[in-house]
């Protein structure tokens, strides 16, 4: 019927207010432990996959660029696989950030709260958590920025923001329980078609990731466009490549390559 | 007995939701009238007191404290129509005005900028000029928050709910704040009341202060007013004056004293 997509800072909490939301509405959960599932799936280390999800590529962190998007992508393509099921809860899974504005997916961001938390933080005195804090958020900007080119702070991201400072979390579950019910929130059938053309979409990335770079990917209504960029002799290798690799994707309506040329490739091969 | 601040963008659909959100809990709302009072009890004109609480400071008014005053003046009133509870405010800057009361359930309505551009167009604007509108209030209020508090008007770790009213519509909206703010963090107790008479009344002193004596700070713990000022502040007959026009004119004072050489607290207004 509907998804809810739960983001916060405070781990804790998100945790303890997604599982009782889920539990009080019927609804199956879908958090880190899917991790598991979607390692083995694509026969890919836990441990790393995990790290992607954490850090940025970088040289010195064993994390190349190339394999840190392959494990995004693969993150992606199983997560808006299993929220076309509906009536999921989601959460630690940076969800809110790929899955773009569909009718019946409510995102919600959880702030504050840090004085409710039994472990860790719960002893520490209030400067110290906010620099813990403030360091934090600085390195999940820096993540979401570089992964979606979006900040995960910024409210635009989402439907609602719910304080905890003031707010319980039973009465943070209450509330998202009830605003789960709104009929504005009901699958039709053209939200789970936008759902579903954001999975395809992620579907075709993922395979051409695992041997190209520089790729953006949409579909709508089943017809998938590929953005691509490179230097001006490569344009109908790669075209063709695109077009070979993603036909083995299911679900593909008609495939649109779109070419740009690579202006600073360009520029330096010239200038050799 | 709710408090309630609904913080907005033009054309979000705010007051559309405050007005509900009044109807549904049996609340006085409020908005402009605030300027309106405060422009009758101080004789500042009303465009005046608007420029003070929307346009960010200019580069003169940077080194002069006239918009101190005037917010002064705005807050003391403001304070004391809330100290009676049951209120809707969804006039500017409700979230930063009532920062200290901590039973004030402060909302922000939040909308996409093409969906504001749409209905701000309804009033007979062109698209480019509803956009530029939409743009330039955003940017001034911004700028006056940042000016004047430090902070971000997008911050959402200042309000206690953010909607977003693209994704609920302004029932559902209306909805999920009438069930916030009857959880028990919002309910108006007496230690709350209490609080709100004694913000009221610091801000009252503050109004006769704050003219020749910027700088000073004020609380208020059961009709205690404790006043932080400067050794050389304190010993001016101006301030033993005005301390004798704050007793005269407070009867809810219940013991008055003065700071001096201490740091202001954080709790100061």
């Amino acid at each position: 019927m509907s998804v809810l997509i739960l983001s916060s800072e405070n781990e804790e909490l998100e945790n303890q207010i997604a599982q009782k939301t889920a539990e009080r509405l019927g609804y199956t959960t879908l958090d880190q432990q899917f991790y598991n599932e979607i390692a083995k799936k694509y026969t890919l280390d836990s441990k790393k996959l995990m790290d992607a999800m954490i850090i940025t590529p970088s040289f010195l962190k064993r994390m190349p660029s190339k394999q840190w998007y392959y494990y995004l992508s693969c993150v992606e393509v199983e997560v808006l696989a299993r929220l076309l099921e509906d009536n999921c809860v989601c959460w630690g899974l940076a969800a809110h950030l790929y899955v773009a504005v569909i009718s019946h997916v409510l995102k919600v961001r959880l702030i504050g709260g840090h004085s409710l938390m039994s472990s860790g933080q719960g002893n520490m005195d209030e400067g110290k958590i906010k620099k813990i804090i403030a360091e934090q958020e600085r390195s999940r900007e820096n993540w979401s920025m570089t992964a979606y080119n979006r900040k995960e702070a910024d409210p635009g991201l989402y439907d609602m923001v719910i304080n905890l400072d003031q707010v319980q979390p039973d009465e943070a579950v209450d509330t998202l329980s009830t605003t789960m019910g709104y009929p504005r929130l009901k699958a039709m059938t053209y939200s789970k078609n936008n759902l579903a053309d954001r999975a395809l979409a992620a579907r075709v990335k993922n395979v051409l990731l695992k041997s190209l770079t520089d790729i953006q990917v949409d579909a709508q209504n089943g017809t998938v466009v590929v953005t691509t960029a490179s230097v001006k002799r490569e344009k109908s290798k790669k075209i063709d490549t695109i077009k070979k690799i993603a036909a083995q994707v299911e679900g593909i309506g008609y495939l649109e390559v779109h070419w740009n040329k690579d202006m600073l490739t360009e520029a330096a091969m010239s200038y050799r | 007995m709710s408090i309630i601040t609904i913080s907005r963008g033009s054309s979000s659909m705010g007051k559309a939701v405050a007005e509900k959100v009044a109807a549904k809990l049996e609340c006085d709302i409020f908005s402009r009238d605030l300027l309106f009072k405060t422009s009758g009890r101080f004789h500042v004109p009303q465009k005046t007191l608007e420029k003070a609480i929307h346009d960010a400071p200019g580069i003169f008014e940077r080194y002069s404290h006239t918009k101190k005053v005037y917010l002064t003046y705005i807050r003391a009133i403001l304070t004391e129509m809330v100290a009676g509870g049951n209120i809707v405010y969804y006039g500017l800057a409700g979230h930063l005005l009532l920062d200290k009361l901590p039973h004030v359930l402060k909302v922000r309505i939040t909308a996409n900028l093409d969906g504001r551009v749409k209905r701000k167009m309804t009033e007979g604007f062109s698209e480019k000029k509803a956009r530029d509108m939409i743009l330039a209030d955003d940017d001034q209020r911004k700028k006056w928050s940042r000016k004047i508090y430090d902070a971000d008007p997008n911050d959402c770790s200042l309000y206690d709910l953010t909607v977003c009213i693209d994704k609920l519509s302004v029932e559902n909206a209306v909805d999920c704040i009438c069930r916030c703010a009857s959880r028990k963090a919002f309910e108006s107790t007496s230690d709350c009341v209490r609080q709100s008479k004694d913000l009221s009344l610091a801000w009252n002193a503050k109004v006769l202060l704050v003219e020749s004596f910027p700088d000073v700070g004020i609380t208020c713990e059961y009709g205690n007013l404790l006043i932080y000022a400067t050794e050389k502040e304190a010993h001016t007959t101006k301030f033993k004056k005005i301390l004798d026009d704050i007793k005269k004119e407070n009867y809810d004072i219940y013991n008055l004293e003065v700071h001096t050489g201490l740091p202001v607290p954080a709790n100061a207004v």
